[in-house]
């Protein structure tokens, strides 16, 4: 596989059975997605985003097909393999933000550095790295009731970014935030693109992602229904995020 | 250990039902802390006052049937015999009529020689001799003595006595001579050592370890079940987040070994309240009448170490059968369908 590409795929399908029906999230599609390239998937619900965005971070298998990231092939391999595969290489950000309740900001972005050989004072320090880049340096003993939606968020990214996965994917990531930490997120995940060069796929539904991402793939009913040029030259009109 | 942040925090998650369950692992482990301490000590007790030197002899048939008062002669002629006494024991009331004190009718006239190793001084085997009466106190039993000749008429109990114990002298095969007994045709007697006697009559004390064995063990299946339903609920509560453990990387095995440990943690701290509600019995005093020595035994409950580690171990085992279906559950849980429960 051409690693010029962070991302492969080739001719994949997948397919659930629900009940006596089978469904079908993607049929035969292809996308093949440059590296340090932010990029956006969106579609109408039930068009295979989320799906898409699943089998790139190893979360679910396809059904026939090919899968590639960061040159490696993903599709055959098994689950406790993938599992070691996702902690090195994949970055992953939630629509709900999926932090730990019971443990603080820092406990949640040191989470991925536990199944890493890190001692305790190197954990330290790539986590008070990351939660200084989501700009939260001064948050990390506070519990996720204690912060507000943008900076839970962030922390999820923090959490994200704090093993520097080859990819970042994000699902929904403005989902549930206000217009204003909205524009906060995204401004945040551009400066990730650009500043630190991380392939960053990001599937949404906002219309003001297209004005941050280098390109946009459009899903709809499982097919590959287009692919754009994000508008990432407005990019100077989102909101610094510190 | 890297994960004892996430695995105690979670425990102190939801207090009441760890409250609740922690309540009900430590009650059954306090009951089996209780009951196992007791045959330990009554053990020990019977245990020291056997002898393999001295030789208990009874009917053939039944503990219950007497023997001959002619079997005494018989057993008298045998070689390397020292001592012989003959006993029948009674009923007795110390002050009320619930507190029953067994009473021992003895041969008085070698109990000096047949029992050394208890150490009744000479000064009172001398007044045995003259009164004939006594009441022996040791630090664990006591027993009242009368002279068997004097109660046998007064209680009519003819001919016959309950039991005939003999003393070897050093060095004889009391083998040989437990043998030599129960193949004479003309004694129809069984014999065993003192020690081996009071091992296989303790009935008493085994029934009480397998009585409190049982108990201690229905309460914990029902502790374990309750465990068991703790942890399920956690774990669907905690759906979501399981499913972001293993999208992060978490492997299933760890997720599985977490709530397991989780599970273990809570059972083992639950069983060490249960023993520290066990320890004040502890020293606590308390008497029984036994039918083996035919004397009031009294003992302390003795919670030791060895229980305490023992009751521990039961209780991780308790966590870790509550725990293994439920972490297995989180483990088999498919990642994408737990990401879509939120």
């Amino acid at each position: 596989m051409n690693q010029k590409y962070a991302i492969e795929i080739e001719n994949v399908t997948r397919t659930y059975q629900r009940d006596e029906f089978e469904v079908r999230a993607l049929d035969n599609v292809t996308i093949k997605i440059p590296s340090a390239r932010f990029v956006a998937i969106m579609g109408p619900s039930g068009s295979g985003k989320t799906t898409m965005l699943n089998l790139i971070a190893g979360i679910d298998h396809a059904t026939s097909g090919r899968v590639a990231v960061g040159g490696e092939e993903i599709t055959e391999m098994k689950e406790r393999e993938l599992a070691a595969w996702r902690a090195r290489h994949i970055g992953l950000v939630f629509q709900f933000y999926n932090l730990i309740p019971v443990l603080t900001a820092f406990e949640n972005v040191e989470l991925p550095l536990l199944l890493t050989d890190l001692n305790k004072t190197e954990r330290r320090e790539h986590v008070e790295t990351a939660l200084k880049v989501v700009g939260l340096a001064d948050r990390m003993d506070h519990y996720p009731r204690q912060l507000s939606g943008g900076q839970e968020q962030r922390v999820a990214i923090a959490r994200a970014i704090v093993a520097d996965p080859t990819i970042i994917v994000a699902d929904e990531p403005t989902g549930d935030l206000d217009a204003k930490s909205a524009e906060e997120i995204l401004g945040l995940l551009v400066d990730l693109n650009r500043q630190f060069q991380k392939t960053i796929v990001m599937v949404t539904h906002d219309p003001r992602a297209e004005r941050c991402v280098d390109r946009v793939y459009r899903l709809d009913k499982g097919v590959l229904a287009g692919v754009e040029p994000g508008k990432s030259g407005a990019r100077g009109e989102i909101a610094a995020h510190v | 250990m890297k994960y004892t942040a996430l695995i105690l925090k979670n425990l102190i998650r939801s207090k009441r039902r760890t409250f609740l369950t922690v309540i009900s692992i430590a009650v059954s482990l306090f009951v089996f802390s209780v009951l196992v301490s007791i045959p330990t000590v009554a053990n020990e007790v019977l245990g020291a006052t056997a002898s393999s030197t001295r030789v208990a002899t009874h009917n053939k048939a039944s503990l219950v049937y007497p023997i001959p008062m002619s079997y005494k002669q018989r057993i008298q002629s045998l070689p390397h015999v020292e001592a012989v006494v003959a006993q029948s024991w009674f009923g007795g009331i110390y002050h009320e009529v619930y507190d029953q004190f067994p009473n021992l009718a003895v041969d008085p006239d070698q109990v000096g020689a047949m029992w050394p190793d208890w150490g009744i001084s000479k000064q009172a085997l001398d007044e045995w001799n003259k009164i004939r009466t006594a009441r022996l106190v040791a630090p664990n039993e006591s027993e009242v003595w009368g002279d068997i000749h004097n109660v046998q008429d007064d209680a009519q109990r003819g001919a016959y006595y309950a039991d005939v114990r003999l003393k070897l002298a050093p060095g004889a095969d009391a083998d040989a001579l437990i043998r030599r007994i129960a193949d004479d045709p003309r004694i129809n007697l069984q014999a065993e050592t003192e020690a081996e006697y009071y091992k296989d009559q303790s009935v008493v004390a085994n029934q009480m370890r397998v009585l409190g064995m049982v108990v201690a063990i229905i309460m914990a299946v029902g502790a374990i079940f309750g465990a068991m339903n703790t942890m399920y609920a956690a774990v669907s509560a905690r759906t979501t987040e399981i499913g972001t453990l293993r999208a992060l990387g978490f492997a299933p095995y760890a997720v599985m070994t977490s709530f397991l440990l989780e599970s273990i943690v809570l059972a083992v701290v639950a069983g060490a309240i249960g023993i520290i509600l066990a320890l004040p019995i502890n020293g606590l005093s308390t008497t029984f009448g036994n039918f083996v020595t035919f004397s009031s035994l009294a003992f302390s409950f003795r919670v030791t170490f060895a229980i305490v580690i023992e009751a521990l171990i039961f209780a991780a085992f308790m966590g870790m059968f509550g725990g293994w279906l439920p972490a297995r559950q989180a483990m088999r849980m498919p990642v994408v369908d737990t990401l879509r429960s939120v």
